[in-house]
């Protein structure tokens, strides 16, 4: 009778370990889900920050003041942070621009942008 | 009789313990589940509505001067297209909690209720400065505002 008993607390005992480790198993894929899901909300919000800084820019022939203006007028996360940095154009009628978005000083967008300079477009 | 007691209390304990796990996993994904729905209805304007807004202006930008008019519950951004030598028009507006998309001849006389439901949006404001299309999106406490650069007007 004992050893039945026994017997039985010890299957117990291994289906609670064989659960804690499914359970395990899925709390590490809850907060996988959890990361990844924020990833993809940064993402988005930056792409929208960069083409936001993009049309702007190209609006106003590369015043990178009035970019980071606009960006500023907006309520993004205090976490985001905008750079804009003018690239040499291999064209003489064309203004480069790298744009990037950080994260918690992290670079989760890069994009480069081309317009034509007003004084070509002028002509 | 104190071994006894161990005894009956022992299987008592683990299935205590078993309880615990049990709910404490189902309360950790229902947190987390909770956690991604709310994130993915934070997003649904800047995802689903600012993508299918650019993507509706990007298609149809050189075909025509975009241009803004009353309709609907605000600002429509009508879209010209032209097919067979005839001249249409693409309208987006709000109207009654949607986005709604309006297709017809350019001068079909078209009420906003004849529009088709694309998108859950309570407000569609927009602004055109030259060749920038300012467009403000509301829907419940979600807001989203985005600047395109109308490339059909002429530069690069």
């Amino acid at each position: 009778m004992k050893s039945k008993s026994t017997l039985m607390l010890i299957e117990i005992s291994v289906m609670l370990f064989v659960f804690a480790l499914a359970a395990a198993v899925c709390l590490k894929g809850f907060s996988l889900a959890n990361s990844i899901s924020k990833q993809s909300e940064i993402l988005d919000d930056a792409v929208i920050i960069a083409n936001n800084a993009c049309a702007i820019l190209k609006h106003t022939s590369g015043d990178i003041d009035s970019v980071i203006e606009s960006y500023d007028e907006k309520e993004y996360d205090d976490s985001f942070s905008l750079k804009v940095t003018p690239l040499d154009s291999e064209y003489e009628y064309l203004s480069k621009a790298k744009i990037d978005v950080e994260y918690d000083g992290d670079v989760v967008f890069t994009v480069d942008t081309a317009w034509q300079k007003e004084a070509i477009y002028e002509k | 009789m104190k071994k006894h007691a161990l005894h009956s209390v022992l299987p008592l304990l683990i299935f205590a313990l078993f309880a615990t796990v049990i709910l404490s996993t189902l309360m950790s994904g229902a947190k987390v589940y909770n956690r991604l729905s709310a994130r993915g209805g934070d997003t649904f304007i800047s995802r689903t509505v600012a993508q299918y807004i650019t993507v509706k202006i990007q298609q149809t930008e050189n075909q025509g001067d975009i241009f803004l008019d009353s309709f609907g519950d605000g600002t429509a951004l009508v879209l010209p297209s032209e097919y067979s030598e005839q001249e249409y028009v693409t309208r987006l507006y709000c109207y009654d909690g949607y986005l709604c998309e309006l297709f017809s001849s350019s001068d079909a006389l078209l009420s906003a209720q004849d529009g088709e439901k694309i998108l859950p949006l309570d407000l569609l404001d927009a602004k055109l400065e030259g060749e920038l299309l300012t467009i403000n999106l509301f829907d419940g406490s979600d807001a989203e505002t985005l600047h395109i650069y109308l490339n059909g007007k002429g530069t690069l």
